[in-house]
């Protein structure tokens, strides 16, 4: 659906983004992650025909971006970091404007437009000005009309960015909605946590460069990083860490007992958590709630991206 | 107001542009009505002067005996353009790049040519509507005698393609609006007023030159006169130069904005 190959750009001497190679398949979701500065924007820039590779090719499709860039914009939605919306517009003629523009007949530009709004959940706000509408919305409207010509792939610039987290978990929802329709998301954030669940593939991109790219579990096996264990107890947090001294897999156990909660980084699968807490129950911990962080990206993250993974 | 989609579904872009200058419509009448003030202050304080030395008066308008008030009108008409178009034309591509809006355009499958002739014709709106109003004004109120208005409307059917070609370059040239409007402004004011004024009238080494890219004081040249061989050939002038400048734009807009199909060079670099 997507391939990226040796893509590459060099700004005067700086390489901003350097020999990229990704494929992905229709239906993937690709959490594109890295620290500012690390290539995400340049990135996708690039896939949206905004800007030319120094060097390399993506193929969308089939497609090139570098020699038949018109045909590719018909493939693609894209929403930029900086949503671009026209304020002294209605909702609806903004849309009209963009589904014109992505020459949609007339007569199916309606039902195509109530179709997004309904998506995005601003049908009603169809009547208002952009101006009026808070940041949340311009970006809910800017993913609506990226949908409007129903594109197989989507390049979405830290969409999450800015969002409260309601409106993040709305977004999570709307994304594996367009997932289960089929589409190809291409997704670069920062923000981790909430990429990890909607998330079939990562690649983490550190100044310029593809540190690590696969599934989620992949990278997880492959770097070796630990699971993290949440657990709430009542009493007995002060017993966790004597009690999980010395066994196989534990990595670090960090205890807070103020909030009555104790963090437990383990290297191995779920089949090992129901082990981990008959161990701490009949060592008299009172666990009241446990919660198994599965793919914990953001400490995935800052591993990857601290250079603990050549 | 939902404007007429399908007779002009030809340009999308057009349409999405005249209906916001349709939105901002109060804002413009804003600015046009402080032109127009400015220009009344600086008829009074001219004509005081002019009042004084009514010879001089004379010979820079020969021909309009008795027809004060119409041009002023028709003066008018053409600063307000000036003043207006070059500003808003400048806005087109460097506006949409500081809103950020220009990214969603270019990943549209709208074609450059269709992006910036939409651009362009969008920019036509204002001056129309300023002649709208002012041809009422002439007509029946200032009893213009038709080959003045003839005239004026002659030297606008230059002029105006003419600002609106230079401030769209400077708008492909310019990152930054005001940047691009400063020198759009700059440049029509320039080239269009003050060189001109300042090479008097059909005297000086710069005379002939100078003459043929003489459009506001053509109308003083000619004054009641019906529009002869001189304003024509300004005109003409005028709209080879606009499209010109228009294609420049598109190539510029081509190089540095939106590439099409490519051979890619190695070390290409972006500016
Ligand atoms: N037009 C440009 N000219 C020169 N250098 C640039 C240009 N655009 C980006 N860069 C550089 O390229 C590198 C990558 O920038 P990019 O915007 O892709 O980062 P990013 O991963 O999107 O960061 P962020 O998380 O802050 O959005 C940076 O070092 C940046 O300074
Ligand atoms: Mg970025």
């Amino acid at each position: 659906m997507l391939d990226l190959v040796g893509l590459t750009k060099v700004y005067g001497d700086l390489t901003a983004v350097s020999d990229l190679n990704l494929h992905l398949d229709p239906g993937d979701v690709f959490g594109f992650i890295g620290p500012n500065g690390a290539g995400k924007t340049t990135t996708i820039k690039m896939l949206a025909t905004l800007l030319r590779p120094t060097a390399g090719d993506a193929l969308v499709n089939g497609v090139s971006i570098v020699t038949q860039p018109e045909q590719v914009r018909g493939l693609i939605g894209y929403m930029p970091d900086t949503f671009g919306v026209y304020d002294d517009v209605k909702v609806w003629e903004y849309l009209d404007f963009f589904a014109a523009a992505y020459r949609l007949p007339r007569e199916r530009r309606g039902p195509v437009i109530e179709e997004v709004l309904e998506l995005t959940d601003l049908t009603s706000k169809r009547e208002a000005f952009v101006e009026e509408l808070s940041r949340g919305m311009k970006q809910r409207l800017c993913l609506a009309k990226t949908l409007l010509h129903d594109p197989p792939l989507l390049l979405l610039d830290e969409p999450a960015s800015g969002l409260d987290p309601r409106a993040r978990l709305e977004l999570r929802d709307l994304l594996r909605g367009l997932q289960r329709s089929g589409k190809t998301i291409f997704i670069s954030s920062h923000i981790l946590s909430e990429l990890a669940d909607v998330c079939t593939k990562v690649g983490i991109i550190e100044a310029g460069r593809l540190v690590a790219a696969g599934t989620t579990e992949e990278i997880i096996a492959a770097a070796g990083l630990t699971r993290t264990l949440a657990i709430t107890a009542t009493a007995g947090l002060e017993l966790i860490e004597p009690l999980l001294a010395g066994r196989h897999g534990v990595q670090d156990v960090v205890v807070d007992f103020a909030a009555h909660t104790a963090r437990i980084g383990f290297a191995g699968t779920l089949d090992d958590v129901p082990d981990l807490l008959l161990t701490l129950l009949q060592g008299g911990v009172k666990v009241t709630g446990a919660v198994e962080g599965a793919s914990d990206l953001e400490g995935l993250f800052l591993r990857l991206t601290r250079g603990q993974v050549a | 107001m939902r404007p007429a989609t399908d007779a002009l579904r030809l340009n999308p872009l057009l349409v999405h542009e005249l209906r916001r200058l349709w939105r901002a419509r109060r804002r413009l009448a804003g600015d046009g009505l402080g032109q127009a003030f400015v220009l009344v202050l600086f008829a009074i304080a001219y004509g005081g002067a002019l009042a004084a030395t009514a010879a001089y008066f004379k010979e820079l308008e020969p021909h309009s005996d008795g027809h004060y008030f119409a041009m002023s009108v028709a003066h008018g008409v053409l600063w307000i353009v000036l003043a207006l178009v070059p500003l808003l034309a400048a806005g087109a591509i460097s506006g949409e790049r500081q809103a950020g809006s220009l990214d969603l355009l270019l990943t549209t499958p709208l074609r450059n040519q269709t992006l910036l002739a939409g651009k362009w014709l969008s920019n036509l709106l204002v001056p129309l509507a300023v002649v709208c109003l002012a041809l009422p004004i002439l007509a029946v109120l200032a009893r213009t005698p038709a080959p003045i208005i003839g005239t004026l409307l002659l030297v606008l059917t230059g002029l105006v393609p003419l600002l609106i070609s230079i401030g769209l370059l400077c708008s492909v040239l310019l990152r930054h609006p005001v940047t691009a409007r400063l020198a759009a402004a700059a440049t029509a004011w320039v080239v269009l007023v003050i060189v001109p004024t300042m090479h008097g009238y059909g005297t000086g080494p710069w005379a002939r030159p100078v003459e043929w890219l003489l459009p506001t004081f053509a109308l003083q040249r000619i004054g009641a006169h019906a529009p002869n061989l001189f304003v024509w050939r300004i005109a003409t002038v005028e709209l080879v130069v606009a499209v010109a400048l228009y294609l420049l734009a598109l190539a510029l807009f081509d190089r540095a904005v939106r590439f099409r199909s490519a051979r890619p060079t190695p070390g290409d670099v972006d500016a």
